[in-house]
């Protein structure tokens, strides 16, 4: 009996402490969202950018794997920076697309003095205002990439031109795959 | 186009025509009002110069196309006409009543023309059959190059007396087209005539969008490298750019209070969303702050509200905010990519273009929701929709022809007619409001 009371004792002040939180919590929800008009502050800008590499699925091991990879590409002589190429609708970078990665990185980080523009690209299906927005995506997804495998992100800048450059001007799911893309021009 | 309206065409009133209406005679929202038969024959030649201009067809003719694609009347077929112009006028005392009746026609249009020294004098007047009597009249002032808009005139007239509503005939749509080789933005008439080309930034320039007094457009352009808002004043050709943060600046969209632009902006995150700006572009409030692509605003007409594209929900679906509140709503669940929402003017609906196993329709649904209706068919693929300042019509961009092409329907998908040619596809259209001076 007495073990029961305690136990509930300890409930009810769980129960205070929580609704506690939860207030402040909803408190803090109420008075950020009326904070209309304020624009993010570099922290939550970094935060955002670390949830959504988080978001992306890459992880530690992956991120240590491909630095090394870089490391050792970067020893090797003739590298090129080559396109990396995405699924309908979709930012996130595939296996393939890292690798590809992992070897623009290793010429980005042997020609430190050069800098490059990092084009999104997309497929002529769907709306094209809405390509814009997902071009930059790809472009900006590809340079968090290159930018976490060591690259200087003073070399990077990225536009996009939603489906308003194809590489192949063809009307089929080949020519569709070849201008979801991301593409890297040497300034 | 100040060229245009500059151009010495004077309009005068004939006498006769009060203000406000007498009488509706056709009631537009009236549900399956069936179409209101009128005849338009050709114009007289009030004097002994020869046509050579052919006035007295192009006139008639504008004037029955735009009557007809307001889909409110029924043109009697001339050929049918028994009336002999030769022995007629253009007055009601010297018109056969009877004539016009045994045909079914239950309004009369009848105009003539003077060629004078200084340009070309237009009568034309607006008769009821049934009644045997007058019901408005204009008289305009213009030259060769002037038919159109007069006739366009005449028949906003016609719309207005007999509906108590306000025409489109003397609307634009401004588009963009790659015809240059480079997209550019143009502007033509409603139905397609007096093309002009309006920027020549050959670079891409995409998502034209109106002033509400008509006389702006804004717009998006690579001109400068990065995806920039540009504003350009009709008249004088004076162009602006407004909006230019790092990142995207994309589908602005003008204010219904003319003082602000709600627009998509990336800010170098690659994480669109949606802002409102000022007309110099200052930042005056940020509208939606997440991880998904937030694009393609539009307001309500009343301002209080827009809708928008995101894919929050993991595909690209149309959504409405308060803007005051930022209270979110999804609007549509059906099919997994709908986007470019457009609300009418009368604020009961928002056309959207949806993709169906890969090709888009426009449809309709009503901002509580409800309502959805496919309005294009699923046999071609249309896009861009943007709503006519009455309401009553729809532009879109379709490939019926192979290219894309601007197309006009009513806004229940009827009456669908192509209203641009030629080389290279059209994309983007943006009906203007109405135009007030023109």
């Amino acid at each position: 009996m007495v073990r029961v009371r305690k136990s509930l004792w300890v409930l009810s002040i769980v129960v205070f402490v929580f609704s506690l939180l939860s207030f402040s919590a909803c408190r803090r929800g109420v008075v950020k969202d009326d904070e209309l008009d304020d624009f993010a502050t570099q922290e939550e800008m970094r935060e955002e950018a670390m949830k959504r590499l988080d978001e992306e699925g890459i992880t530690e091991e992956e991120l240590e794997a491909a630095r090394r990879k870089v490391a050792e590409l970067s020893a090797q002589e003739g590298m090129n920076l080559a396109n990396v190429y995405f699924d309908f609708d979709d930012f996130s970078l595939s296996q393939e697309a890292k690798a590809v990665l992992a070897q623009n990185a290793a010429w980005l980080i042997n020609n430190p003095q050069r800098e490059v523009i990092i084009e999104g690209h997309c497929d002529e299906r769907g709306t094209g205002e809405y390509n814009i927005a997902l071009g930059e995506r790809r472009a900006t997804s590809t340079k968090r990439y290159l930018s976490v495998l060591g690259v200087n992100k003073a070399q990077l800048s990225t536009i996009s031109f939603g489906e308003e450059r194809p590489a192949n001007t063809g009307h089929n799911e080949s020519a569709w795959a070849q201008n979801r893309r991301a593409e890297f021009v040497i300034q | 186009m100040k060229k245009k309206v500059c151009m010495g065409m004077c309009l005068f009133m004939l006498g006769l025509v009060g203000s406000g209406l007498a009488k509706v005679y056709i009631y537009i929202d009236a549900p399956a009002t069936s179409k209101f038969p009128i005849a338009v024959p050709r114009f007289q030649n009030m004097n002994t110069l020869p046509d050579k201009d052919r006035i007295s067809t192009s006139l008639a003719t504008v004037i029955s196309q735009d009557l007809e694609v307001s889909g409110l009347f029924r043109l009697i077929d001339p050929a049918t006409f028994l009336e002999n112009p030769v022995d007629s006028g253009i007055t009601s005392d010297r018109i056969n009543w009877n004539d016009w009746s045994l045909l079914g026609a239950e309004a009369l249009i009848r105009g003539g023309f003077f060629q004078e020294e200084k340009g070309i004098r237009i009568e034309t007047r607006l008769f009821d059959v049934i009644k045997g009597s007058f019901i408005a009249g204009k008289r305009y002032f213009g030259n060769a190059d002037d038919l159109r808009l007069i006739s366009h005139k005449f028949s906003d007239e016609v719309m207005y007396r007999l509906t108590g509503q306000k025409g489109i005939f003397l609307t634009k749509i401004a588009f963009v087209s790659d015809r240059s080789g480079k997209k550019e933005i143009y502007l033509m008439d409603y139905d397609g005539h007096n093309l002009t080309q309006v920027t020549n930034h050959r670079s891409i320039t995409l998502s034209p969008a109106w002033s509400p007094d008509g006389k702006k457009i804004i717009f998006t352009s690579y001109k400068k490298g990065n995806p920039d808002v540009f504003m350009r004043e009709l008249f004088y050709g004076r162009e602006t750019r407004i909006s230019h943060y790092s990142g995207l600046n994309i589908a602005p969209a003008w204010s219904p209070d003319d003082k602000k632009i709600v627009l998509t902006l990336s800010q170098d995150s690659g994480n669109s969303d949606i802002y409102i700006i000022n007309l110099k572009g200052e930042k005056i409030k940020r509208l939606t702050s997440d991880w998904a692509n937030d694009v393609s605003p539009c307001w309500s007409p009343d301002g209080r509200e827009i809708a928008f594209v995101s894919n929050r929900s993991g595909s690209p679906q149309i959504y409405t905010m308060e803007v005051t509140s930022k209270k979110i709503k999804r609007l549509t669940y059906e099919g997994s990519y709908n986007t470019s929402p457009a609300w009418s003017p009368k604020g009961d609906k928002i056309a959207f273009a949806g993709m169906r196993d890969g090709s888009f329709a426009i449809y309709t649904i009503n901002p509580d929701g409800s309502g959805l209706r496919q309005v294009t068919p699923t046999s071609e693929s249309s896009e861009d929709p943007s709503w006519s300042p009455n309401g009553r019509h729809i532009v879109f961009s379709s490939n019926r022809s192979g290219r894309k092409k601007v197309c006009i329907m009513l806004a229940d998908g009827s009456d669908q007619k192509m209203v641009t040619t030629g080389m290279g596809n059209d994309t983007n259209p943006c009906w203007s409001p109405f135009l007030e001076y023109r």
